[in-house]
């Protein structure tokens, strides 16, 4: 038992110790530039031994931003913990703090965080554009992703169907068509059909069933569009291909099965 | 069965008497498969687990297209932002909320707006489960659901 006391002595004495610390301020200040150059270096070095989520990380780059309050790098990073976690409050004004900072460096994440993940697409499309122009005639890409790809996808969101399918048509040209991704051609179609040209449309999503035979994305909106210009024979023989996948692959079980009752 | 602990200001033996539950006790609300789970810790709620609602998004949609009625004359917007946790049985529980304006300052929605959004999100129990990503492990996870609203409608449901 004296062990057990010993032990939770030891412990609590520790703690106190500790806390006493954390009261401390650092004072970065006061140090000279190759101080603080080799600060930064010892404490980026034991950030890399800490999980992008993990508190300790946040502290790490809390002291890295202190060192250097102009590095943009940081505060986009101490960020992302924060818009994965859905604390858009406290991601958005160090994103906003980066831009002011970089903006040229942090658009090239912000502006695919706006339409892949805050789906903000009003925003998104802004920062786009102002990305796309700072190397206006060569072709840009949004963390990893290919520039007018994105600016497709969110003036489809839009509703700005026109402007999409010239986005989409850009992206399949500069990408060319085997490095291009796939959901190109049913999103473009997908805007064909928005404007109610259904033979453009289909023949986009014909041409991504036909080097991948398990696109639902590509079945779904093709039966729509047969659905709507009255193919009801066609739109059978689709369903049948999709049913072959369900529940696992399909896209909308409730109107495809719908249709089933409907047309069978 | 007899443990050590700190009971009225001093370390001294506990005495429990244990007593046999009698028939079969199951639990009436909802549990979280590891009870350790834990919302201070951002980790538990970071990565991606795969958790997903049966029918998808588009189910959601359906169901708060059907369901919600916005109040009328209403010039509210902003995101209002559902969390709660889906347990390793794809039951939610654990809800929460918190709600931003256009530029993500946390504001508050008005109760006809919330508390609505907040019943029938509370109503979505038929989801799929996370895995863990080493042992494929059915697991607790966290989730959230946020709704654009403008003008007191939902223009846009997403995870």
């Amino acid at each position: 038992m004296e062990k057990s006391y010993v032990y939770i002595l030891n412990c609590f004495l520790l703690l106190t110790f500790y806390s006493c610390q954390e009261n401390k301020k650092i004072n970065y200040e006061s140090l000279t530039v190759e101080e603080k150059v080799l600060k930064t270096k010892e404490l980026e070095y034991e950030r890399k031994f800490h999980y992008q989520a993990s508190l300790f990380r946040q502290a790490y780059t809390d002291s890295l931003i202190a060192l250097n309050p102009k590095n943009a790098g940081y505060y986009q990073g101490k960020s992302i913990a924060h818009s994965k976690i859905g604390d858009y409050h406290i991601s958005f004004p160090l994103l906003k703090k980066a831009m002011e900072l970089d903006p040229k460096e942090t658009l090239y994440y912000t502006s695919w965080l706006m339409t892949d993940l805050y789906k903000d697409y009003d925003r998104a499309i802004k920062y786009l554009n102002q990305y796309d122009e700072y190397t206006p005639g060569k072709v840009d890409y949004a963390w990893g992703n290919n520039i007018n790809f994105l600016k497709g996808e969110v003036l489809q969101a839009l509703g700005r169907h026109e402007e999409a399918i010239i986005e989409f048509a850009k992206a399949i040209d500069e990408e060319g068509i085997d490095y291009i991704d796939p959901s190109a051609f049913p999103y473009r179609g997908i805007s064909y059909a928005a404007l109610k040209k259904y033979d453009i449309a289909i023949a986009d999503f014909d041409l991504v069933i036909k080097v991948y035979d398990k696109s639902s994305l590509s079945y779904y909106y093709k039966g729509i569009t047969l659905l709507e210009v009255g193919k009801k024979r066609k739109l059978l023989l689709v369903l049948k291909k999709q049913k072959n996948w369900y529940p696992k692959d399909i896209k909308n079980p409730t109107l495809i099965k719908k249709c089933i009752m409907r047309y069978t | 069965m007899i443990t050590f602990g700190f009971v009225d200001g001093t370390f001294k033996n506990i005495h429990y008497q244990t007593v046999e539950i009698q028939g079969d006790v199951k639990p009436v609300t909802f549990q979280l498969c590891n009870a350790y789970i834990n919302i201070n810790n951002p980790s538990d709620r970071y990565y991606y687990k795969g958790t997903t609602y049966n029918g998808g998004l588009y189910h959601i949609r359906k169901i708060f297209d059907r369901q919600y009625k916005a109040p009328k004359n209403s010039e509210e917007f902003g995101i209002f932002q559902v969390r709660f946790v889906v347990n390793c049985e794809g039951k939610a529980g654990i809800f929460d909320h918190q709600a931003f304006d256009y530029d993500y300052n946390l504001k508050e929605f008005s109760t006809e707006i919330t508390d609505q959004i907040f019943e029938i999100a509370k109503g979505l129990q038929n989801w799929i489960p996370g895995r863990h990503s080493k042992t494929d492990q059915i697991i607790d996870t966290y989730k959230y659901l946020s709704f654009r609203i403008k003008d007191g409608k939902i223009i846009r449901i997403y995870p």
